[in-house]
């Protein structure tokens, strides 16, 4: 058993983890090319080395100073998040049961979709200025028709079959909602809640350049305008760091245990572009 | 073969406590389609006794299945009613709410997130006495011994359909309804499936509905064959041929032969094997 125990922990190192680490160097790789290239061919090189760009994000977590930003932005992509699953839930259940309610809401659903995130930053900004509402909207909006279009089709492929099996066993509304609805759509939720908090850090960052006096997305721009490569790198790079460790912190370790019936651990995303 | 008159010996030896008859009166079923109004039977009279094995036997979209549903409470009759009669108790209105009714599906229709154990627990939602180790019990009974906390995705399909006859048996069920529950299987697993049933049958004496559309199915289970077609049942067969049955005997492939030649007489056509 200790043998296979331990041919299995070298299956997992070499399937799971030598892939990763391969990308993950070959990224390093190409981002210094990159960033050789431009030094070669340009007076000021927009790309900062792989090292110093690393270094800096470091200082910044070790000085403490990136949480004077960091913590604004999470802050608003959790609101905006939020609202979003809120909105997008909604949608989608009312969607997923009433042939009205899709015939009403796929249109905003649709151009929703084809909102492109710096237009949602701009108006935004002209509607709320700078505030904290102005990136939560953004990030709300922007999201909840990815959430409802997952939950849509997610209510619309409930299975029937086991909703009349749980009628003809007499099983109450409240155990019925618990341990076969929520079950049934939480892949659809799962997809909606991951690609909802990757597009809600884009549309927050992306608002805070333009209507915000703090956040990541505030310092990214302030570093441009100020032509300080390194600090822009390493604030993306430090907040990269989060959203990895969100990925495979909380993420992962949930997907595994909700889908432990699967084989596939992979949850299909409707409307990912 | 006989045309139906009670079979005392047989149904007294079977019947028990925990077995309800059923009595179906003036039975009809209409659905609202698009076209106008479809009569599925209507008028339907029928009496089972205690204990019995019973086999409804028709050609596909003869509405057997919806009349189980109906006697199951799944779907509302048009007109007409069921009325269960438990083997120990006067009662008052239909009964259905002083029986149990056990119903196993052509496709199991498990929860795929939850274990055999946590399957049969789902059915058990106002049991106080319930507990794990009555899970397991039944699960041994339909010799799924090692399988207790395996989800329905790593069973093989004949495994799969035995956890929804141990969900249905589980609940103590004085009627037990199966409704074509081998069609989906290969024939050695099917047949394997059978033996199993009636042996669980004969132990614990419940009254069984069982839908099927193959003939030699129906005579290997049944005390009694009902034929449905044409919105009415026009053959009522007693079996009496002796228990257990081999399928390859001289009188069972006479019997088999008469059955079939009742089972087309309505009209012709390709059902029924």
């Amino acid at each position: 058993m200790a043998v296979e125990g331990a041919r299995l922990r070298g299956g997992d190192l070499t399937d799971r983890w030598l892939p990763r680490a391969v990308g993950l160097g070959l990224t390093f790789v190409l981002w210094w090319g990159l960033a050789k290239w431009f030094e070669l061919t340009s007076p000021v090189s927009p790309i900062p080395y792989p090292v110093e760009t690393l270094t800096a994000a470091a200082d910044l977590y070790l000085t403490g100073a990136v949480f004077a930003h960091l913590l604004p932005t999470l802050s608003r992509i959790v609101v905006g998040f939020a609202g979003a699953m809120l909105l997008g839930t909604v949608a989608g259940v009312l969607m997923g049961t009433t042939a009205y309610g899709e015939k009403f809401l796929s249109p905003f659903v649709v151009l929703g979709l084809a909102l492109p995130s710096v237009a949602l930053a701009a108006m935004a900004r002209l509607v709320w200025g700078f505030s904290f509402a102005a990136p939560t909207t953004a990030a709300a909006v922007a999201v909840s028709p990815f959430v409802a279009i997952n939950v849509w089709k997610g209510v619309e492929n409930l299975d029937r079959d086991r909703l009349e099996m749980a009628r003809s066993f007499e099983v109450s509304n409240r155990r019925l909602l618990r341990r076969v609805l929520l079950p049934d759509v939480a892949p659809a939720l799962f997809a909606a809640s991951r690609f909802g908090v990757a597009l809600s850090w884009k549309v927050v960052t992306v608002t805070e350049v333009f209507a915000a006096a703090s956040g990541v997305g505030y310092r990214v721009n302030q570093a441009r305008g100020s032509y300080q490569y390194v600090d822009a790198g390493a604030w993306v790079v430090a907040f990269m760091a989060v959203v990895v460790l969100v990925e495979y912190g909380a993420f992962k370790p949930l997907e595994r245990r909700a889908f432990a019936h699967r084989d596939d651990e992979d949850v299909e995303l409707t409307g990912a572009r | 073969m006989s045309e139906h008159t009670t079979d005392e010996t047989e149904t007294d030896r079977l019947a028990s406590d925990d077995a309800a008859a059923i009595r179906v009166e003036g039975l009809g079923k209409r659905f609202e389609t698009g076209e106008g109004v479809e009569t599925v039977f209507s008028d339907l009279d029928l009496e089972i006794d205690p204990g019995s094995f019973v086999v409804l036997i028709g050609k596909s979209g003869s509405g057997k299945s919806t009349l189980l549903d109906v006697i199951s409470g799944v779907l509302e009759p048009s007109e007409g009613s069921v009325t269960f009669v438990p083997g120990d108790a006067d009662i008052e209105g239909n009964g259905r709410e002083e029986v149990e009714i056990g119903h196993v599906f052509q496709s199991p229709r498990l929860l795929p997130w939850d274990t055999a154990v946590e399957n049969i627990e789902f059915v058990h939602e106002d049991d106080p006495d319930y507990t794990d180790d009555l899970a397991r019990e039944y699960l041994d009974l339909v010799g799924l011994s090692e399988h207790y906390e395996k989800f329905p995705g790593q069973l093989s399909g004949g495994q799969r359909q035995r956890v929804g006859i141990a969900r249905a048996l589980s609940i103590d069920p004085e009627v037990l309804l199966l409704d074509e529950p081998f069609s989906n299987l290969d024939e050695i697993t099917a047949d394997s499936l059978r033996r199993e049933l009636l042996s669980v049958w004969r132990e614990l004496g419940k009254t069984v509905l069982f839908v099927t559309h193959d003939i030699t199915e129906a005579v290997q289970l049944a005390d009694r064959i009902l034929m449905l077609g044409d919105g009415e049942i026009y053959a009522d067969l007693e079996v009496d041929l002796p228990r257990p049955r081999d399928v390859d005997s001289g009188a069972f492939v006479r019997f088999r032969g008469r059955a079939v030649e009742r089972f087309h007489s309505i009209d012709g056509g390709e059902d029924g094997r």
